[in-house]
């Protein structure tokens, strides 16, 4: 079956008809085609030279490249599995799968269905799968829970904060749902972050496109990658703003990049990370800007090196045994010099 | 596999024209990239990977998606590398892999929006029109939006007769209405997405060579 070059020509060049655009479906579709297709996509290939300036975001699809095939050689020797795995399986793993064993033998038949709770404890990431093949991970003390009967109807709930990679699937959107709003979804990687303990809760999009609706306060939108949404349950303010989605979700690789955050922000951060207390004195330390990416490091490494390039002083006080023998968390205080 | 490789031989053929040197390069690189070496992935990758995005987008004509077909090309590069071939032509190779993930996300595109494209056809059809220059995209946004605004009920009618094909009486079964209610429905629906994207026509705002024609 022959091709028309022009058709195809005028496509490439985006000055199409729609019978043409028509024609390149048939071209891509039916098998006939193929052949053809190849032959001349191989020579406009050929013909393609780099430009320099085209919008091509070569670092970041480079840098998410490293970490898939990172992922991919952990996996592949026995020897750094187990070397990951003492590390990290029985701090992570453990509770999410005991808790899921828990949860599951335990009717709580809502609508007769039985849910899974996955649970990420203070101070530790944990990954998840859900059983459509979407996956995420829950950040320090945040939880996900689905019915176990995971079809059709896509629907999960979570506290915290969760990264999600959602699969498309041709019928059914996956929904998430926090006390504060349900986010309604395609194919996409996004965050979530709703403590119940917080101001605010939010969303951000990585790539694809999300819905949010309130379900305190009335309100329907939608988001675009690199947009964050942010519902104030104070004053029931919503407010949406560009961000840089990959930074602001980087927890989950387990670095912490700040890209000019005000130190209130990030001490919230850092508390949730390390389970600590931060208490910043006065309004212009809560505002200063910051910019840094740490991984890894201890706290106290983290308190070290922003105070060797900030003004900034700080004092950590030994963990005070309570009445009900039980330790208070760590405290830290700061100051601007 | 056999289909690739076939397919691989007869580029083979076809890519004597490019500078020898290229290949000659690419064959080191490769080998290196077989022992598991990031550095040889990375050259490769500095080397192709604008390449291929801008070879995506001229088909699929979103930036997003041209962006995941060279990550897809790359996952893919990587984890064959072991039956990769130092002697052969690596473009070849990677050209190969970023047709048929061209083509896979064409059809599905295509496949998902073809309830709208009906619709476009038909307004098109009608004003006769489809022979003319059209900001494609912009349109299929148009008729979305238009969808979307319909009344709740008509919506669901629309998107499960269109989108998802089911049968007028399995429609009428699961919302609990007559199926002539469903296909009363169905035309109300249809009439009203073309009379608005009618009056966008003469709003004057769906075609790109308005003002360049003649």
């Amino acid at each position: 079956m022959n091709l028309n070059k022009n058709i195809l020509d005028r496509f490439r060049k985006g000055k199409f008809s729609f019978r043409d655009y028509r024609s390149v479906s048939s071209y891509f579709e039916k098998d006939q085609y193929d052949e053809k297709m190849r032959d001349t996509l191989y020579d406009d290939w050929n013909k393609t030279r780099p430009q320099g300036n085209s919008g091509f975001k070569a670092s970041q699809v480079l840098e998410k490249l490293h970490r898939q095939i990172r992922v991919g050689r952990q996996r592949s020797t026995a020897e750094q599995f187990i070397h990951v795995f003492s590390r990290i399986a029985a701090v992570l793993i453990l509770p999410a799968i005991l808790t899921i064993g828990i949860l599951a033998s335990n009717k709580t038949s809502e609508q007769n269905q039985n849910w899974a709770k996955i649970v990420s404890p203070v101070g530790s990431r944990t990954q998840f799968q859900l059983p459509d093949g979407s996956s995420g991970w829950l950040n320090s003390g945040s939880s996900i829970k689905y019915p176990i009967a995971f079809n059709g109807n896509r629907r999960v709930e979570v506290s915290g904060e969760v990264w999600f990679s959602v699969v498309h699937k041709k019928k059914g959107d996956f929904k998430v749902s926090t006390r504060d709003f349900e986010v309604s979804v395609l194919g996409t990687e996004f965050n979530v972050i709703s403590y119940p303990d917080e101001e605010s809760s939010s969303v951000i999009l990585e790539r694809g496109k999300v819905a949010v609706r309130g379900l305190n306060r009335n309100f329907k939108a939608e988001i675009e990658p690199n947009e964050q949404i942010t519902y104030n349950k104070q004053n029931n303010e919503v407010v949406k703003a560009t961000v840089d989605a990959e930074a602001l979700t980087s927890w989950r690789n387990g670095l912490l990049v700040f890209k000019n955050q005000p130190m209130s922000e990030i001490a919230k951060v850092l508390e949730r990370k390390f389970n600590v207390d931060i208490v910043l004195n006065g309004d212009e330390l809560e505002n200063y800007i910051f910019r840094a990416t740490f991984r890894d490091e201890k706290i106290e490494e983290i308190l070290t090196l922003m105070a060797s390039v900030a003004p900034i002083r700080y004092k950590i006080y030994d963990r005070q045994k309570l009445a009900n023998d039980e330790f208070q968390k760590e405290k830290i205080e700061m100051w601007l010099n | 596999m056999a289909h690739i490789l076939y397919y691989l031989w007869v580029l083979d053929k076809n890519t004597k024209n490019l500078p020898l040197t290229s290949q000659h390069i690419d064959s080191k690189t490769v080998q290196a990239l077989q022992k598991g070496d990031v550095r040889a992935f990375d050259e490769l990758f500095r080397k192709y990977s604008e390449r291929l995005y801008l070879f995506s987008k001229k088909y699929l004509k979103s930036d997003e998606e041209a962006h995941e077909v060279v990550q897809e090309v790359f996952l893919y590069v990587w984890e064959k590398r072991n039956e990769l071939k130092p002697d052969s032509s690596f473009n070849a190779y990677v050209f190969t892999i970023a047709f048929n993930l061209v083509k896979k996300h064409f059809n599905r595109k295509a496949r998902e929006n073809k309830f709208m494209d009906e619709q476009l056809y038909l307004f098109l059809d009608a004003s006769e029109n489809l022979d003319r220059e059209i900001d494609y995209k912009f349109l299929l946004e148009k008729v979305e939006r238009i969808i979307d605004s319909l009344p709740e009920r008509r919506k669901a009618v629309f998107m499960k007769r269109k989108y998802e094909g089911l049968p007028i009486k399995q429609i009428a079964a699961e919302l609990s209405i007559s199926p002539n209610t469903v296909e009363n429905q169905l035309s109300a629906a249809q009439k009203h997405i073309q009379s608005e994207l009618e009056k966008e026509k003469l709003g004057g705002f769906l075609f790109f060579s308005l003002f360049l024609a003649i």
